[in-house]
């Protein structure tokens, strides 16, 4: 029984820290590519 | 061809207003169906005759390898789309989908092995279906690799496409190789012609979770266009300096 846990939160822990990692990684990447774009327009308004 | 209303979409300021429309809802959709259908595959379904409390690890599995077979699918859709009709957004498609279907197709495959191990008495056997699984992995990660070779995704897409559309025969393989060959995978149970042999107590909340990760799919899919629709702009500002 107590091995059969195991398995279990095995499986799904892995599942749900994948997800959250990559739902993470693909937020952070957005909000740093926003941060570029916003840097470089508000340059190219000043210039 | 163009005369589809989805097309109506395919510029990147229409979709992103979209987008942005419906976002917020998606998340909701997703909290809500995944939470609700994992709870009730793992406290309220019944155990299975056989494996006991190890059939929980369905919940997870089943749903990752629909996913993973339904974005590669869309990929390739998106692919001849991409070649024929040359949409930017159905190149940024592809590269966007590309990482969380590899994404699916991991988790397929690693809590596949952690399922097999009590069930079966090993981690990995070489049998049609998980070897096609692990195919179509490495064909994500091909996939990944030739859009990284450049930075201008225009140039790296038509390899992409033609890669993925090519990898597409991987897909009915993956679907039948579990009736063409003996395998030590079970046959299907749920996606079949003569209906699922799956009880409804277990299919309902296989069904909850699996519509909870394919909206969280849209979620992580919005987020990565977005951010490569922003990283255009990027390269597009820094080319006309």
């Amino acid at each position: 029984m107590i091995n059969n846990l195991f398995y279990i939160i095995s499986a799904s822990s892995f599942a749900l820290a994948i997800m959250i990692l990559l739902f993470v990684i693909s937020f952070t990447s957005l909000k740093k590519r926003e941060k570029v774009f916003n840097k470089i327009s508000k340059n190219r308004k000043n210039n | 061809m163009t005369n589809f209303k989805i097309f109506k979409y395919a510029n990147p300021a229409k979709f992103l207003y979209l987008c942005e429309k419906t976002f917020i809802y998606l998340v909701f959709l997703t909290i809500v169906f995944l939470f609700y259908g994992l709870y009730q595959g793992f406290f309220n379904s019944p155990e299975d005759y056989q494996q006991g409390n190890l059939v929980r690890i369905m919940y997870v599995h089943v749903p990752s390898a629909w996913m993973a077979l339904m974005i590669y699918s869309s990929i390739a859709v998106a692919s001849c789309i991409y070649l024929i009709n040359k949409h930017l957004l159905a190149n940024i498609f592809c590269k966007s989908a590309s990482l969380i279907g590899a994404s699916f197709t991991l988790i397929a495959i690693v809590t596949g092995s952690i399922w097999g191990k009590p069930t079966w008495g090993t981690w990995w056997v070489w049998d049609a279906r998980i070897t096609s699984m692990l195919v179509l992995f490495f064909l994500y990660l091909g996939h990944m690799t030739i859009f990284n070779f450049s930075e201008n995704i225009t140039k790296s897409g038509q390899a992409a496409a033609l890669l993925a559309i090519l990898g597409f025969i991987n897909i009915p393989i993956i679907k039948f190789s579990v009736d063409w060959w003996n395998t030590l995978h079970q046959p299907a149970s749920v996606i079949k012609l003569s209906g699922p042999t799956i009880h409804s107590s277990m299919l309902t909340p296989l069904l909850i979770t699996a519509l909870g990760f394919f909206f969280y799919f849209l979620v992580v899919l919005i987020i990565r266009m977005r951010s490569e629709i922003t990283n255009e702009k990027i390269n597009n500002l820094s080319f006309t300096k």
